[in-house]
């Protein structure tokens, strides 16, 4: 019966992402002279070479980690977006960290991610603070501390980590861990590092504190419906406030991967995009903390065959762009059709406001909770 | 007495709406609706009774294009047609009014009327057009409302007479009504009842679902029978009594009167003196409330709905900080504890909302009934859930309750109404608490499951708990307590302490506020 249920949302999802790529087909073939090497680059490109898998599993495994910081929130039905933040902060701290502690590689990159995780963990506390005791709107806060997020990582590189006279707005690179100045790849000539193992065990670790613990309980209860939790006896606001911070450490983890894993110094803007593209994985992942992981393999996957079409063929890069504001669009419009349907039968709380994202976004979250449940 | 089914028909083109074997089976399995053959006359009011979960709302959602039987026929007119969706009912000349509300809170009652079929006056909507049009309707069909108000700050009563406007708007022939008294006052039960009359008169046809037998004797023309699924039979309501249409819906005997030996008033366990809460809005909700809850009893509060009894139950539960006043459990000060806290000093609540506080409708039903516990052993284990442990408490709480359900890991929305209620109560009861609030412990559930209840709360009174009963059935608060208070206007008015002797109409004036005892204390 469960089962059904869970097959049924996965139909769900594969029906949506068919869409959207049948939209971005239908795009490409309006918009390229030679639309049949584009799809062929766009659905191709991703596995095309040891470097572009390489480039596919870094994104994946950084998507894995802001897909979780977005999932882990979303079921507490808080609409924060502060992991593109959380992520640069993690990334500078682990990045002064491999700089300037002592010791060996492996100490250092230890270090190193256990003091992002911490920083991206402080960080997520201040919105989950203001929105847990002050009721300050988490999606405005996390917003603003995103902008706060990115000025201070470019004040300390160019003030304090640049070396001075250096051309480029980057640090020393990482001297620590030897020749390539990143962490030890797990398959050798690529960027893969012990970060995709990390995200691995992150994805177990929310899945497990979710719907193996006392606290996941109360963040859940929370989500689903925060005075039946206060009744119950739960203490949300520190269950909100707790949500958002572990979230933060999470988003963390994915800066320090890229600066250890990938760059090799602190670079200009370590982030593309990747706190707004958890987003996108978590919907699709339906908040689901274990799959998010294959959410992320597939979501990379076509962001950098995108990027492998718009480097070879007449189509822009756009492209990966239009793909994802389809996805978001279906999957928020097909989640806001099931609430509307179910508000009509007369059996949601009637005191939920129509249209708000939150809302919208966890009744997706039903689905998986039955299944762990 | 017949009863076989559609004992009591007239000639078949009268049939105004007509089901024919509707089979309805959920996705999870359960088998809602089995053959069903159900007939409405034009111009009738048509009751349809049966226990929780007996499938009355599926079919009504299947006439009224919510859900699709898996076979069956529906006959308008005795016309085949078939009811793809809601709209396709409203053209077709039908209305629902849901169990729970669907009006738009901050719109006024005039905007929530025209919403979705606005008048427009070159592309804009016409405001007082529409405010015209609601009063116009209001007046017609004797509902009054007042079509500026929004709907957030009316009360329930008002806000049903909107949903039932809606539907006339919309060009209603054939209303169905589900469970529309079960959040009223007995007072605003006679006023809908006063309506739907001028509806029938006026060539409409009602459909009406209730719990409560003595409206169908009251109100109905013919009532039709439901179980587990299966129509029993359809009669006449003039040919049967109460006990009858109760054996056809239980299929056995049902006491109507709870019966409970006297009470052996222990100590003095929760005492509140002196609470006063102001709400958001500016009104002195509570003034001076005080009150003493003693073991084995239980303590009645009886009073027109928004007089304050929400607020002092939430207040006493911990939910709401009072502005001032004490709350003392067992003596200790429990004040300010919070929900927790106040849990902890053995206080259940039985909320008067159960989707708003009481449950999450779209977490599992195990998960609904350890929302109180989970964190303590053995359903907590170091901080990790005991699953086992859970399920076991579902499992006793399912049977100890009657919970309709075929299984524990479905998410309490799947539940039928008055099957969500008994999880509630049996979460709050299996706590074995100290002090028991119960507000509207009833409200949607059928008369076995109610005389369930009624002997549950007499059984923990009698194991020593304190019960405090708030219950906009007077019959049922006078029927059970052991002493009963009256609030007007967040005050207590009066304590009555041999309530077998005081009338109803007395206990009414008290509630209107036209009389009040000197001198109230309720610590006697
Ligand atoms: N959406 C749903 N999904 C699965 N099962 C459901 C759903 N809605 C109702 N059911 C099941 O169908 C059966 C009939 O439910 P229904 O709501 O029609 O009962 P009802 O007669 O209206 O009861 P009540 O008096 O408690 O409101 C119940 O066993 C219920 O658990
Ligand atoms: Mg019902």
């Amino acid at each position: 019966m469960r089962q059904r249920a869970v097959l049924l949302e996965v139909a769900r999802v594969v029906m949506i992402v068919a869409i959207a790529l049948a939209i971005s087909f239908l795009v490409i073939l309006v918009v390229s002279k030679q639309p049949s090497e584009a799809f062929k680059q766009f659905v191709t490109g991703a596995a095309g070479s040891r470097n572009r898998v390489s480039n596919w599993l870094v994104q994946a495994t950084t998507m894995t980690f802001t897909g979780l910081a977005v999932a882990l929130v979303f079921q507490a039905r808080q609409f924060s977006l502060g992991a593109e933040g959380q992520l640069y902060l993690g990334a500078l701290m682990a990045g002064v960290m491999a700089l300037h502690t002592p010791g060996n590689a492996v100490i250092v990159a230890t270090v190193a991610i256990i003091v992002a995780i911490i920083t991206g963990f402080l960080f997520g506390l201040i919105p989950g603070y203001l929105k847990a005791y002050f009721g300050a709107n988490e999606i405005v806060s996390t917003l603003m501390l995103n902008a706060i997020a990115t000025a201070v990582y470019a004040f300390v590189l160019v003030q304090f980590l640049k070396p001075p006279r250096a051309g480029t707005n980057e640090s020393k690179p990482f001297a620590i861990f030897g020749d390539t100045n990143r962490l030890h790849p797990l398959i050798a000539d690529t960027q893969i590092s012990v970060t995709a193992l990390l995200a691995i065990a992150a994805a177990i670790f929310v899945h497990v504190l979710l719907y193996r613990t006392t606290f996941g309980y109360g963040l859940r209860m929370s989500g689903f419906n925060l005075r039946f939790a206060e009744y119950g006896g739960v203490n949300t606001r520190r269950t909100v406030m707790l949500a958002m911070a572990i979230s933060g450490g999470i988003a963390g983890i994915a800066g320090a991967g890229l600066v250890l894993g990938t760059f090799g110094r602190v670079n200009a803007a370590p982030s593309a995009g990747y706190g707004f593209d958890g987003i996108v994985v978590a919907l699709l992942a339906r908040n689901f903390p274990l799959a998010v992981i294959p959410a992320a393999l597939f979501y990379s996957y076509l962001r950098v065959g995108a990027d492998v079409m718009g480097q070879n063929t007449d189509v822009p890069f756009e492209m990966a762009n239009v793909i994802q504001a389809i996805i978001i669009l279906l999957i928020t419009a097909e989640a806001l059709t099931r609430w509307l349907r179910r508000r009509r039968s007369g059996e949601d709380e009637p005191e939920l406001p129509p249209m708000s994202a939150p809302e919208t976004i966890t009744s997706t979250a039903t689905v998986p909770t039955e299944a762990a449940g | 007495m017949s009863l076989s089914p559609q004992s009591s028909v007239l000639s078949p083109q009268s049939f105004v709406l007509e089901a024919r074997g509707i089979t309805k089976r959920y996705p999870n399995g359960v088998l809602a609706n089995d053959h069903v053959d159900f007939r409405v006359l034009k111009g009738e009011i048509h009751a349809l009774v049966g226990e929780n979960g007996a499938g009355k709302t599926t079919l009504m959602k299947a006439l009224y294009g919510l859900e699709q039987p898996d076979s069956g026929q529906i006959l308008l007119d005795g016309q085949p047609t078939t009811i793809p969706n809601p709209d396709a009912a409203i053209r077709h000349g039908i209305g629902m009014v849901h169990q729970h509300f669907m009006l738009i809170p901050s719109l006024t009652i005039a905007e929530n009327i025209i919403l979705g079929r606005e008048p427009t006056k070159r592309g804009v909507i016409a405001e007082d057009d529409a405010v015209r049009i609601a009063r116009t309707l209001s007046d017609q069909y004797g509902l009054h409302v007042d079509p500026q108000a929004r709907v957030d700050v009316i009360p329930v009563g008002e806000r049903q007479r909107v949903e039932i406007l809606k539907t006339l708007y919309r060009g209603a022939e054939i209303l169905i009504l589900d469970e529309p008294t079960a959040v009223l006052t007995p007072q605003e039960t006679n006023d809908l009842f006063r309506a739907v009359r001028s509806l029938v008169a006026q060539g409409k046809t009602v459909i009406f679902i209730t719990h409560k037998l003595r409206e169908v004797k009251e109100i109905s023309d013919n009532v039709t029978v439901m179980r587990r699924g299966k129509v029993v039979g359809t009669v006449r309501t003039a040919d049967v009594t109460r006990e009858e249409i109760a054996r056809m819906m239980v299929g056995r005997e049902v006491l109507d009167r709870t019966r409970k030996g006297a009470a052996a008033r222990g100590p003095l366990v929760l005492e509140a003196t002196n609470l006063n809460y102001v709400t958001p809005d500016g009104k002195r909700a509570l003034a001076d409330v005080s009150l003493a809850a003693y073991s084995g009893e239980i303590l009645g509060i009886a009073g027109v709905e928004g007089n304050g009894q929400t607020e002092l139950i939430e207040v006493l539960a911990g939910l709401t900080l009072p502005a001032a006043g004490k709350i003392a459990v067992n003596g200790k000060n429990v004040t300010g504890l919070g929900a927790r806290g106040t849990r902890e000093a053995g206080v259940s609540h039985i909320p008067e909302d159960r989707l708003e506080l009481g449950l999450a409708a779209d977490a599992s039903i195990e998960e609904n009934l350890i929302i109180d516990r989970y964190y303590r052993a053995p359903y907590s284990r170091g901080g990790f859930l005991n699953f086992r442990a859970e399920a076991e408490n579902a499992r006793r709480a399912i049977a100890d309750f009657d919970v309709r359900t075929p299984d524990a890991k479905m998410t309490a929305r799947s539940l039928s109404g008055g099957n969500m209620q008994k999880l509630v109560v049996a979460r709050e009861l299996s706590a074995h608490p100290n002090v028991l609030l119960a507000a509207q412990p009833t409200r949607g559930i059928d008369i076995g499951a109610t005389e369930l209840v009624h002997r549950q709360l007499v059984a923990a009174r009698d194991a020593g708990t304190a019960v405090i009963l708030v219950s906009a059935d007077l019959g049922e608060v006078m029927a059970l307590s052991d002493r009963l208070a009256v609030m007007y206007n967040g005050e207590i008015v009066a304590l009555i302490t041999d309530v077998p002797s005081v009338t109803e109409e007395e206990l009414g004036y008290y509630m209107l506020g036209v009389k009040r005892q000197e001198a109230v204390t309720s610590n006697e």
